[in-house]
């Protein structure tokens, strides 16, 4: 059974359309090396493109986890500020000095054993910390934490810790593992790091330091100098170049001198400051063992890529992101703030800026003599 | 069958005759100058790419660690109990037994007398069961943690990092370590001695096992904070 041969088979356009055609050639070898070229070229662009792209992802990746990190820290900070303790009472006041407990009371004030200090940290008439490299403010105070290092006291959750912040720039060969530091395992890592200091129950030196019965800022200080120097302090986030600590207090509407920044106008603020007359007498009055009403906390973190950028510009000195100047002014807080942003943005360098005003939960504050 | 043999040869002739006449094509040295070029792009784009994909594999894995430790962190605080981490032996795909895995978990007890698992709260033998919280997290292949003590800490004898073995899917036992991340926001572990887990390529581990090789990371644990830090050369 063959198929009928159509009638118009003859007619039909041929099926190779070769024969129509104007003869066509084959690509030359010149024309082909030229394609590659072109291909190469645009393959090389793709690859830079997606190099681009995956170094943007690095960056961002890099941010996001290092103001992870300032976030977590901030909110560490806010929680245990806002639980410390000065237990505060009123006893008699004796006449002379050292107080003559034989005499008559002359009349009733507050009195405290426990401490809360927070200023500058090296600048300043009354420098928190004696030396080294500490950018910014330092805060001291004491809290029921219940740290310890004591196994047998683990449970007991109410132990009394000394604690603090303050910033630091240097390098961590102290903080990481000895092996690291051998021979040039691993870079050193030149950083601003914000430390905070926590002392366990056991190693606490507020009370042994006797500081109802110290004159000076050397004796006053010495429970959290020593302990920061003992290797009580840790690392609690990289990268973090400034803190400031600004203690407020509320001020009613109508008031038209006063200012919330009245109760530490130099960013420092102790409760024993009339024990060594470091600031006027009606403040020293004012803050007598009695904890700031509220605390404004402001930090700013750069990113890692920055802070990589401004450790290898300036090595292991520390860069000076600190005019001479900033942040010892109270009142000038927001515009001091705004220099030392525009400061970093000059610098080309990254940052977010983390900023609350906290109530101490302890706080009593009154404003009667 | 459907045309006729004359035809089909007739074409057949005919397109031969026409490519032979109109199209050059190429020579065989042409196409072998062709080839070659390409196979030697072909061959420098492989080895870039070996790299970024080798570099691309260790940051996976330093990250899958970390991200380990630091969900561990969170859970505890979260949730207001300590949370385990157990850094386990795993078999890779040929078999042999390493340190790769890493588990979190919390201990729970059973305290249904009637329910399977239940033990007697009796002084000295009582241990709360392991629960673990998620499977277990391995490296990327070809990947392991130093078993030295000298590079990753956390592997070696302390009082304060349990160890002990398990029965792994495959029915032998693997040895595992273990440490505690506290709902305050510390790590279980003394402070005053760093706390590390090095993540190495196998095949440096297995060529000498004491040493620290060119390409590490370095897992560091502060246990005030309980924050793992990567430290890489």
């Amino acid at each position: 059974m063959k198929p009928p041969i159509p009638a118009s088979w003859g007619a039909k356009p041929p099926l190779c359309p070769h024969l129509q055609r104007p003869p066509s050639r084959g690509f030359s070898l010149v024309e082909l090396l030229t394609s590659l070229a072109i291909f190469s070229i645009v393959l090389v662009a793709m690859g830079e493109m997606v190099g681009a792209v995956l170094n943007q992802l690095r960056i961002g990746e890099a941010r996001f986890s290092q103001f992870q990190e300032s976030q977590a820290a901030f909110d560490s900070i806010t929680r245990r500020l806002s639980t410390c303790e000065l237990n505060p009472y009123y006893d008699f006041q004796y006449p002379g000095s050292p107080p003559d407990t034989s005499a008559v009371p002359t009349r009733y004030d507050l009195e405290s054993d426990l401490h809360f200090v927070s200023g500058p940290a090296t600048s300043g008439p009354n420098a928190l910390l004696s030396a080294g490299s500490h950018p910014g403010h330092a805060i001291f105070f004491h809290g029921t934490f219940g740290l310890t290092d004591n196994p047998a006291w683990s449970e007991l959750g109410t132990l009394l810790n000394s604690w603090g912040y303050y910033l630091e720039f240097g390098d961590d060969d102290g903080q990481r593992a000895g092996f690291l530091n051998a021979g040039s395992t691993s870079p050193r890592r030149h950083r601003f790091r914000l430390k905070e200091l926590q002392v366990p129950a056991e190693a606490l030196r507020t009370y042994a330091a006797g500081l109802n019965n110290q004159t000076s800022a050397a004796g006053l200080y010495s429970w959290f100098r020593t302990a920061a120097a003992a290797g009580h302090s840790h690392t609690l986030a990289e990268n973090v170049v400034a803190l400031v600590v600004s203690p407020l207090s509320p001020v009613p509407e109508t008031a038209t001198t006063e200012k919330e920044t009245g109760i530490a106008p130099t960013y420092f603020y102790d409760t024993r400051a009339y024990q060594h007359a470091a600031t006027s007498i009606a403040l020293m009055q004012r803050t007598r063992h009695q904890l700031p009403p509220m605390l404004r906390v402001t930090l700013v973190a750069l990113d890692e890529p920055s802070a990589q950028r401004l450790a290898e510009e300036s090595g292991s000195a520390m860069p000076n992101l600190h005019p001479s100047g900033i942040f010892q002014d109270a009142t000038k807080f927001d515009a001091d703030l705004e220099q030392f942003e525009s400061a970093l943005t000059d610098r080309n360098l990254r940052f977010r800026t983390f900023s609350t005003t906290i109530r101490l939960r302890n706080a009593r504050w009154n404003e009667l003599p | 069958m459907s045309t006729p043999p004359t035809s089909r040869a007739v074409l057949w002739l005919d397109r031969r005759r026409s490519s032979a006449r109109c199209q050059a094509g190429f020579t065989l040295i042409e196409l072998l100058l062709v080839v070659t070029i390409m196979a030697l792009m072909l061959s420098l784009t492989a080895g870039v790419s070996q790299g970024v994909v080798n570099s691309m594999n260790f940051r996976q894995a330093i990250q899958n660690v970390k991200t380990q430790l630091d969900t561990a962190r969170q859970t505890a605080m979260t949730k207001n109990r300590p949370v385990i981490v157990r850094i386990t032996e795993e078999r890779d795909d040929l078999g042999a037994l390493s340190w790769r895995g890493v588990q979190i978990g919390m201990v729970e007890a059973v305290v249904d007398p009637s329910a399977t698992g239940y033990q007697r709260p009796l002084p000295g033998s009582y241990e709360p069961e392991f629960k673990a919280a998620s499977s277990p997290e391995r490296l990327p292949s070809g990947f392991v943690f130093h078993p030295s003590d000298a590079y990753s800490t956390l592997l070696g004898e302390h009082p304060s990092v349990a160890s002990g073995t398990v029965a792994g899917p495959d029915g032998g036992l693997r040895k595992y370590q273990e440490f505690v991340f506290l709902p305050d926001g510390r790590c279980a572990l003394p402070a005053g001695q760093s706390w590390t887990l090095t993540v190495v390529r196998e095949r440096d581990v297995t060529a000498s096992a004491d040493d620290l090789p060119a390409d590490f990371a370095t897992i560091q644990i502060d246990s005030r904070t309980a924050r793992a830090r990567v430290y890489r050369r």
